[in-house]
């Protein structure tokens, strides 16, 4: 039996051919209303010969013969390219120097998409962050400003840290930039000197003092590192061989000793200060030859983690004959200064001249505390940002220093911070010096009487069984993981949310020169003015001790 | 001859109950014109793409931006392909909650061997535009594989030609793209409605009288009406989407957040809760759920009947699933930010 059918069936059938054809039609009619308006133009075509390759471009469709259309009308041109010789456009095409999409026919899309802008067209004065590619750095017309880049990317010691292909001896402790210019465009890299820490978070990169104009000189150099040279072989490249041009960092017409030249060459002074040149980036080394020893000085240019761990300083190669020259000049010659500094001060320090004591302790925090704990006394001093530890803040820490005993203070001062940037002022200050400066401390910025000390409470004894590594483990993870990391290196998830930083636990010269008893205090008592909180009502006596030894466990492990 | 063809792999007489929209919303039919605006489209492509890393999207600026038509065909394609696994899911959705598989065991597998190769299809032509979302989205997408338990790792390896996304997983995506899956997709949507004819036509609860209507012209005629309106509505959106086009593929700078293609996402940020739950578990279960539903399920209500109270439990899991799965999705699309942190999408 057949049933009658629905009635929906027909209309809905020629609706939709209706609809179909409708849409088809449309799609005919307006199919390239998204194109440029070229006129009666045919669509460029070209292919040119770019390293080798066959590149295709579009470009001149609206470029006609490089010049810059009306963008009111395309067809029509408003100016011409410049006169480029003895480079010719039919060779290097448009992309070859401009960067830009050459196959894309869109206004928007063939001058680069936003993002890492890559490829974004360069133009006008950009035009010579091109230049490097194909030609070796140097003094070349119209390429000023990138020349000037590739010297100050030199002068500010960018190369210790960064590798880039051309130079033979080059860094590994920071992005290799050899071909940084092919995968960001200009603004980023512009923008990653002047805000390294912007993106990411956690870039370890000093914000370099340099102007607006420096910097852009140097991306307009970094852009140009976009792959493989033409003068020279990959081999070369590779092997560091290809001949570069070297950039002489010594002050001009100074007669310099053999180590003070390599402060200057070694690039020690792009960072350091030293004397009257300051980097602003690193500590003072003027007088680093009476603060620290031979052993410490050769070590930590052997391998400066090893030493502070943490550390914004690259191992520097050296061969070791410069290496002694240098830190004999720093130990032996350098002091001069110092001796002078230290006797004037001394002069100002008899009893007929109290009045004045103060005003040399001034003078001395200025001179010697100030670059890292800062003017203001807060530890956010000119170079904190690139410490691997905080300055201990003075300014708004009084509880810290009610706290902390005046003997360790002292010795604080007098031995240095083992594992920190805090050198030992023993040999450049005496007692007499020193008990001023942390008076004015005490007066200036902690705005407590020296002699006020909390009393603290009785730490738990150090039980006879110690509780298991699977408790200590665990007690760990709870209550000290999201700051100081699995693995104890101060960079849990939390970390970037407190300054100062957690501390490293990995950080053996650090914990070596600590007690049991220091350890178990912090844990106990906390530590004012960080996010260290005090465990002393949360933990029992054993676990205490028991994450006393975790903290033991890694600093003592090797890294 | 199309006639004759038609007449083959359809039932001479259909119920009138088969016919009602309200039993399948067409939503077969849909597929199957998708996938024919897929292949045509995707033979167009096929003339002007190279699978080649330092070609590939050079060769889609010059499709989109220049060739005739070039860019009405990429958006129709692209917008197909997504239309495709929205449509295969809602008919996923439609058989499951008529209770259609009952008895049809069989046809219920290639559905679901049909909308892996879908999905498949659409993570490989992800990939081939080779710009900065395909490449991460790739890659990440490949990197969910490594939570499938034991084959994981070798899965991965094989999808991508080697550890990483790089040329040869370019060459193989392509090649699974658009040579590959193709023809196997061929096959079994050929037996999918092979086996539509053989299990007596729509699961439609049939009338009592057993009065029926003549397949030609009336159901040819819906059928048609049903394609041409998903051309023409395709067609239409294909002048107000573009097919998107990103910066070239740079392997050193991923997006942050890098996120899998969307109808992954949803796996994604489950994920971002628990790896094992969310990689394995779940995905596992939903998988052994679908594949074993018809077997599962013992209701006796015959089939296209619409929420039948027999079958209840079965239509709220399902519903649980698709609905937490659009959810997580929603989430992970638009509600995520740098780091994977919640942020609101505007």
């Amino acid at each position: 039996m057949t049933a009658a059918p629905p009635k929906w069936i027909t209309p809905f059938f020629y609706c939709s051919v209706l609809a179909a054809l409708f849409a088809v039609t449309l799609v005919f009619l307006r199919h390239d209303t998204d194109r440029p308006d070229i006129g009666t133009h045919e669509v460029a075509d070209i292919t040119i010969n770019l390293d080798g390759q066959p590149v295709r471009e579009h470009c001149t469709t609206c470029h006609i013969d490089g010049a810059r259309p009306d963008p009111a009308h395309l067809s029509q041109t408003v100016k011409p390219h410049p006169d480029i010789a003895p480079h010719r456009i039919d060779q290097l095409g448009c992309t070859g120097c401009h960067l830009g999409e050459g196959m894309a026919l869109d206004i928007e899309i063939s001058h680069g998409l936003p993002g890492l802008e890559a490829r974004k067209v360069l133009s006008g004065k950009e035009m010579q962050a091109s230049c490097f590619r194909r030609h070796q750095p140097g003094p070349l017309p119209g390429a000023e400003k990138a020349w000037k880049g590739y010297q100050q990317f030199f002068a500010k010691a960018c190369n210790t840290c960064h590798a880039i292909s051309r130079v033979g001896q080059s860094g590994f402790y920071g992005p290799d930039l050899s071909r940084i210019g092919a995968v960001v465009g200009l603004d980023q890299i512009h923008l990653a000197i002047r805000e390294p820490r912007k993106e990411p978070v956690n870039s370890k990169m000093p914000r370099f003092p340099l102007s607006k104009n420096h910097s852009r000189q140097i991306s307009y150099f970094l852009k140009s590192l976009a792959g493989d040279s033409f003068y020279a072989t990959p081999m070369q490249m590779q092997t560091g061989m290809a001949e570069t041009t070297e950039i002489d960092l010594r002050p001009q017409g100074v007669e310099l000793s053999d180590g003070e030249s390599a402060l200057y060459q070694k690039q020690c002074l792009a960072c350091h200060q030293f004397g009257q040149v300051d980097g602003r980036i690193g500590p003072d080394l003027t007088y680093i030859g009476s603060q620290r020893d031979a052993d410490y000085l050769y070590a930590f240019l052997d391998n400066p983690t090893r030493l502070i761990p943490g550390v914004a300083m690259p191992r520097i190669p050296m061969a070791s004959a410069a290496e002694k020259k240098l830190v004999q000049f720093l130990l032996n010659d350098a002091v001069g200064p110092v001796a002078e500094h230290t006797q004037t001060s001394a002069d100002v320090m008899t009893p007929q001249k109290q009045e004045s004591s103060s005003m040399g302790a001034k003078q001395l925090y200025m001179r010697l505390c100030q670059r890292c704990h800062a003017a203001e006394g807060d530890g956010r001093g000119p170079i904190q940002p690139n410490l691997a530890n905080f300055p201990r803040a003075f300014a708004g820490n009084a509880d810290f220093f009610r706290s902390a005993s005046d003997k360790r203070l002292q010795e604080s001062v007098r031995n240095g911070i083992p594992g920190t940037s805090m050198p030992s002022y023993n040999k450049l200050l005496n007692q007499q010096q020193i008990d001023p400066l942390l008076n004015l401390v005490f007066t200036a910025f902690i705005n407590l009487d020296r002699h006020d000390k909390a009393i603290l409470s009785a730490l738990p004894d150090s039980p006879e069984t110690p509780v298991s590594q699977n408790r200590s483990n665990e007690l760990y993870v709870e209550n000290c993981q999201r700051c100081h990391g699995s693995f104890g290196t101060g960079t849990g998830p939390e970390y970037l949310e407190h300054q100062p930083r957690p501390r490293n636990l990995r950080n053996k010269p650090y914990f070596n020169a600590l007690s049991d008893r220091r350890i178990a205090r912090v844990i106990h008592d906390g530590i004012p003015g960080t996010a260290m909180p005090a465990f002393r009502d949360h933990l029992d006596g054993p676990d205490f001790w028991g994450l006393v030894e975790k903290v033991r466990e890694f600093s003592r492990s090797q890294d | 001859m199309a006639r004759n063809f038609l007449s083959h792999i359809h039932a001479g007489k259909v119920s009138p109950q088969a016919l009602k929209p309200t039993i399948t919303f067409g939503l077969g039919v849909a597929c199957l014109t998708c996938m024919a605006i897929l292949v045509l489209t995707g033979i167009t492509l096929f003339l002007y793409y190279i699978p080649d890393q330092a070609k590939a999207y050079e060769r889609i600026l010059h499709i989109t931006t220049t060739l005739r038509f070039g860019r009405v065909v990429r958006n129709l394609h692209f917008l197909a392909a997504n239309a495709l696994i929205i449509l295969s899911v809602l008919h996923l959705a439609r058989v499951v909650l008529t209770g259609s598989y009952r008895k049809r065991w069989l046809n219920w597998t290639y559905g679901l061997v049909l909308l892996l190769l879908v999905m498949f299809a659409n993570f490989t032509g992800y990939l081939l535009p080779w710009n900065q979302i395909s490449y991460w989205a790739v890659k990440i997408g490949s990197a969910l594989l490594e939570y499938v338990p034991l084959i994981g790792l070798s899965l991965k390896s094989f999808l991508l030609g080697g550890d990483d996304v790089g040329h040869e997983t370019l060459l193989r995506s392509f090649v699974f793209h658009a040579g590959f899956i193709p023809p196997l997709m061929l096959v079994f949507v050929g037996l999918h409605l092979w086996r539509v004819r053989k299990d007596g036509g729509l699961a439609a609860a049939e009338f009592s009288d057993g009065v029926k209507v003549n397949a030609d012209p009336w159901l040819y005629r819906a059928e048609a009406g049903v394609a041409f309106s998903v051309l023409a509505v395709l067609l239409l959106l294909a002048f107000f989407i573009d097919a998107p086009i990103y910066e070239r593929a740079n392997p050193s700078h991923p997006p942050n957040p890098a996120k899998a293609p969307w109808y992954f996402v949803g796996v994604q940020e489950m994920i971002s809760y628990s790896a094992m739950l969310g990689g394995v578990v779940v995905p596992g279960l939903v998988l052994g759920y679908l594949l074993l539903l018809p077997k599962l399920d013992q209701s006796t209500t015959p089939g296209g009947k619409w929420f039948a109270s027999d079958r209840r439990v079965w239509s709220l899991i399902f519903l649980a699933i698709m609905v937490s799965q659009i959810v997580f999705i929603v989430i992970g699309v638009w509600f995520r930010g740098p780091n994977w942190q919640l942020v609101l999408p505007f």
